[in-house]
């Protein structure tokens, strides 16, 4: 992946030099490289360790080699199933909604002169709260009798046959999480893709306009595909924040009604604190961790593929 | 005329964008000088009846290890960004310009490690800084932070350096830049607008962690802000409380950017290249 | 600007320098850890009772001399159980000793503490935790002590002097791992003007109780309109104490003849299909589904008739709603059969130094009249002590007395985390239509017989 960036009009570039640059590079990825690995290498081989075990840390004397006994044991678990499902669910509407939506507003915002700091300052304001807190705030916003959702459809709108208990079924409790982590989040996914349309170089854009593509052609012909390494990087970050999610669920709905939120991560969280049965835990999020790796790849290489 | 009629419709949306991200915050602000009669009120009314001040004031009378929670919050936050804007500066660079054999091993290694629920690293990381000797420290809560944030902001700024025409850097090492002056001198200077990412997501998920922060700092001496706030939950959240906790914890950030607005903006719109 | 983007560089690199340097020694010393680290777990419980019996000589060992004592409790208590009030008056009618009260944010935090505790180390030497049957773990790895084998059954304290068998909440066996502290039990909160107002009181203006779960429907039948809700049960996470608390009161118990938790029994067949009718009359809401804590909030808000869960929330109420609206009684049975009950546990690691001054000071600041009367008339968590019932000053008082007298608390199983979060799920399927009656029942029978229920 790294290699697409090799010049290739360097062939006849002396050896040493590249030697000497391939030296360098390691030198600038090795501290990073260290502190990660420093702190990681042990929890990562701890936790695989474990979910090649079957142990239970309050009640089993010590962990007992289970092969992939728990990986299977999840797979065949109804419950887990159900959760997987609701995470892929969540992940999937959560990313195309987070992407597109934070794309336009990038775009619009990169358009607008008037108003700017407004704007900007309004949907950044969400990322300065931790999510554990807002979603707190959003349990009592979408409560059915006293919150303000219904409030406002009922009594300021007068749209009162909207108003329902969104937490309590399935179907608007699941849309009502991918909400709130689209108000928490949206924010933050703008200035990144704001961040990559800056980046693009002014010449580009305004070659662009004395070419007369202006308006929406500049944006379809010079901006977006010009945003590929925007995309890697805003979509990993959404296809993390979806396969991982957890808070949400957890503070707003606690997987219900019935299981109908449940996620993997609940599962891993519930499975390690109030069962203490960490091998399975472990093998839960390793699951999560192959389906998040492989789909952030994947988005990798779609978006390098026309290189 | 055209462009007159997309302006426009670009106003509405983002008039109503700003609505919903807006309302909510709005609403806490006002309900955290409710009292819990007016609270739980059916209907409600948006404002308060009065400026009534009780949940602030029981923050600080239940305790005065605010500032210390504050004092803690910022210093782990304030080290922890530096530390990964350092980091991520210098290893962005060494993926994006000067691969080697091995990086992207490297690299799908460093994703491998957020791929991961943090919930089964906690037992391990608090036996391991127990072994350490650093619970309940600073320290103890900003290395796993900056571990944890780290291969995010290396990808930030991998993709900046990325974006940066290679005629730039070959000119440089033309005239005899050495490669390490070349990216301190030409590269570091153009990736501001990365740079100022890397800190609002570092500052973002620092400021806002929660979940190391509770295993990790388990004397109020040691807790950040997001830890010590919980410590004023009720049995259950009372919602006049939370407002004025959220208030609170809000306020710091916004401060800073308000200060920095202007150094921000530029970093984030000024770093289209000149050539 | 250029200029002190430089100057800023320089800053960065010098630091980066010194991690450089940092960073080469943490990482070798995480790669010894590494292996160290998973020695210890593989032999992590036999070091744990190395220490136990290390300290097995009796809870007075070594700690005689010792003048300060950390006390640890979840942050809400100190208020609500008034622990700070607690330790404020044994810090004054003791100047010899410093009790220090360490508040802790949310109940995983144990996981530390056991973590320490299994070392034989403890930054705590007496430690509040939220629900008795949580400490259960702890006792499982013999990391806390059995208050049987020391002196705190003794004056004041003595057994005898307990509210009914609440002893047993934190009893296994002969092993007393914790003392109950602040009890609740399961009854109905009832809103008394919406009683009114549905003509349900009598010619005093008390509540008339209604015989049966058919009454008990039709109560809520009549007290729905205008927007309130009639009854609110708590089906959300904690649905498996609303169904124990049900079946104690209607049969006077929820094991079957070979002492398992059951729920296939006529009885409760019976009320869960009342319980269907009404949710699906839309008179039982299903608020709690997904929080658990909406009944409570619709409760306080004067939005619920009927709210059944903790019978500690009418007092807790009563600032929002009026005192003279907030009161409690039994759900159909509770008066003779009782309820389920519960209440947060006081627990002492062994690796405490200080353990003689930890028994000390529960028996003296934390068995307080005054302290336990408080908690009781302000926020309804009552007393453990028989005779502090006379101190309160509500009218609730003698029911949830007698209710709680009569009450049992959940079953201690290795499994009961599975069994208390797949409840829930189960009977919202049945109530929403998705399971017939049949299938819930045997689903949760199937449940509970393969749910492990052996602790040590």
């Amino acid at each position: 992946m790294a290699g697409s960036s090799v010049n290739p009009g360097k062939r006849h570039g002396i050896i040493a030099l590249n030697r000497r640059r391939q030296w360098y590079g390691f030198l600038f990825v090795l501290p990073a490289f260290l502190f990660i690995f420093a702190f990681m290498l042990y929890p990562v081989v701890y936790s695989l360790y474990m979910s090649l075990h079957q142990y239970n840390y309050v009640f089993d004397p010590s962990p007992v080699f289970a092969g992939f006994d728990n990986y299977v044991k999840a797979l065949k678990d109804p419950t887990f199933r159900r959760a997987l499902e609701n995470t892929i669910v969540f992940s999937f509407f959560y990313f195309v909604l987070v992407m597109a939506v934070s794309l336009v507003i990038a775009l619009m915002l990169f358009h607008v002169r008037r108003f700017q700091s407004f704007f900007r300052t309004a949907i950044f304001m969400p990322i300065v709260v931790p999510v554990s807190l807002s979603a707190l705030v959003f349990l009592w916003i979408l409560q059915e009798n006293y919150g303000l959702l219904n409030y406002l459809l009922r009594d300021v709108l007068g749209w009162t046959a909207l108003a329902r208990p969104w937490l309590n079924e399935g179907p608007t409790a699941m849309a009502s999480i991918i909400g709130v982590s689209l108000w928490a989040t949206i924010g933050f996914e703008t200035i990144l893709f704001l961040g990559g349309m800056q980046a693009l170089s002014r010449e580009m854009l305004e070659a662009a306009v004395v070419d007369g593509a202006d308006g929406i052609r500049r944006i379809f012909y010079v901006i977006l595909p010009n945003l590929k390494e925007t995309y890697v990087i805003t979509g990993i970050w959404a296809i993390l924040h979806g396969l991982k999610v957890f808070v949400e669920p957890n503070v707003m709905t606690n997987g219900g009604p019935g299981n109908a939120t449940l996620v993997v991560y609940q599962e891993v969280y519930y499975n390690a604190f109030n069962r203490f049965e960490m091998g399975y835990a472990s093998a839960e999020a390793y699951i999560l961790a192959i389906l998040a790796l492989a789909f952030s790849l994947l988005n990798m290489y779609v978006n390098r593929a026309k290189d | 005329m055209k462009s007159k009629w997309i302006d426009g419709f670009m106003y509405t949306v983002l008039g109503f964008a700003s609505l919903f991200f807006i309302t909510p915050l709005l609403y806490v602000v006002l309900t955290s000088f409710k009292t819990e009669n007016e609270i739980f009120r059916v209907p409600q009314s948006l404002l308060p009846d009065a400026l009534y001040t009780g949940n602030y004031e029981a923050i600080f009378k239940a305790s005065n290890s605010f500032l210390r929670y504050f004092a803690n919050s910022t210093i782990i936050t304030v080290t922890g960004v530096f530390i990964v804007l350092v980091l991520s500066a210098l290893a962005g660079y060494g993926f994006a310009r000067l691969p080697f054999r091995g990086s992207g091993v490297m690299l799908a290694a460093i994703l491998m490690t957020i791929t991961i629920p943090l919930a089964v690293f906690l037992v391990p990381i608090y036996l391991m800084e127990d072994a350490w000797g650093i619970l309940n420290t600073n320290l103890g809560l900003i290395l796993p932070n900056v571990a944890v944030v780290l291969p995010f902001a290396i990808f930030i700024m991998r993709a900046n350096y990325i974006g940066i025409p290679k005629e730039l850097e070959e000119a440089a090492l033309i005239d005899g830049c050495g490669i390490f002056r070349t990216w301190w001198n030409i590269m570091l200077p153009l990736v501001k607008n990365g740079s100022v990412i890397v800190i609002i997501h570092a500052f973002y998920n620092i400021w806002g962690e929660y979940t190391l922060a509770k295993s990790l700092a388990t004397k109020p001496d040691a807790m950040p802000l997001t830890v010590g706030l919980t410590l004023f939950k009720g049995e259950v959240w009372a919602f006049g409380m939370l407002s004025s906790v959220i208030v609170l914890s809000m306020l710091p950030p916004i401060i800073i950017f308000l200060i920095f607005q202007k150094q921000l903006i530029e970093g984030i719109s000024q770093g289209a290249v000149k050539g | 600007m250029q200029r002190i983007w430089r100057k800023a560089s320089l800053v960065l690199l010098t630091c980066m320098l010194v991690f450089l340097a940092a960073c080469g020694s943490s990482n070798s010393k995480s790669e010894n850890n590494a292996s160290t680290g998973s020695a210890n777990t593989s032999t992590g419980s036999g070091a744990s009772q190395e220490n136990a019996s290390g300290s097995g000589g009796g809870p007075n060992a070594g700690s005689s001399g010792a003048t300060k004592l950390t006390v640890a409790a979840e942050s809400w208590m100190v208020e609500k159980l008034f622990v700070q009030q607690a330790v404020d008056k044994f810090n004054a009618a003791h100047p010899e000793y410093t009790v220090e009260l360490v508040p802790y944010a949310d109940p995983t935090v144990l996981s530390s503490f056991a973590l320490q505790w299994a070392k034989g180390e403890t930054d705590a030497d007496v430690v509040i935790i939220d629900g008795t049957s949580n400490a259960v773990q702890f006792m499982a790895r013999d990391l806390i002590i059995n208050f049987n084998e020391t002196n705190f059954f003794e004056g004041k304290t003595a057994k005898e002097n307990f509210v009914g068998n609440v002893l047993s909440f934190g009893a296994y066996n002969d092993f007393q791992f914790a003392i109950p502290f602040a009890l609740e039990a399961y009854a109905f909160n009832a809103n008394k003007a919406m009683f009114a107002d549905a003509g349900l009181t009598d010619a005093n203006g008390n509540i008339i109780p209604p015989a049966n779960w058919e009454e008990v429907l039709e109560y809520a039948r009549k007290m729905h309109k205008d927007g309130k809700t009639g009854m609110t049960l708590q089906w959300g996470p904690n649905a498996l104490y609303t169904m124990i608390a049900t079946e104690q009161a209607a049969r006077g118990s929820f094991y079957d003849d070979e002492g398992v938790l059951t729920f296939d029994t006529p009885e409760m067949r019976q009320i869960l299909e009342i319980w269907k009718k009404g949710r699906d009359e839309g008179v039982f809401s299903i608020d709690t589904y997904t929080n658990k804590d909406a009944g409570r909030n619709n409760y306080k808000a004067g939005q619920v008739g009927i709210l059944f869960e903790s019978g500690s929330r009418a007092p807790e109420a009563a600032p929002t709603i009026g005192a003279e609206n907030a009161t409690v009684f039994g759900a159909p049975g509770m008066e003779t059969n009782g309820s389920f009950a519960f209440s947060a546990g006081i627990i002492v690691p062994r690796a405490s130094k200080a353990q003689d001054l930890a028994i000390k000071f529960i028996q003296e600041a934390l068995m307080d009249e005054e302290v336990q009367a408080n908690a009781a008339s302000v926020w309804g968590k009552l007393p453990v002590i028989a005779e502090y019932f006379d101190k309160i000053d509500a009218e609730w008082k003698t029911t949830l007395y007698n209710i709680i007298e009569k009450s049992v608390t959940s079953p201690f199983y290795r499994d009961f985390p599975v069994i208390y979060k797949e409840t829930p799920v189960l009977l919202q399927f049945y109530l929403n239509g998705e399971l017939s009656l049949d299938d819930f029942i045997k689903q949760m029978e199937d449940m509970i017989a393969n749910a492990g229920k052996e602790i040590s």
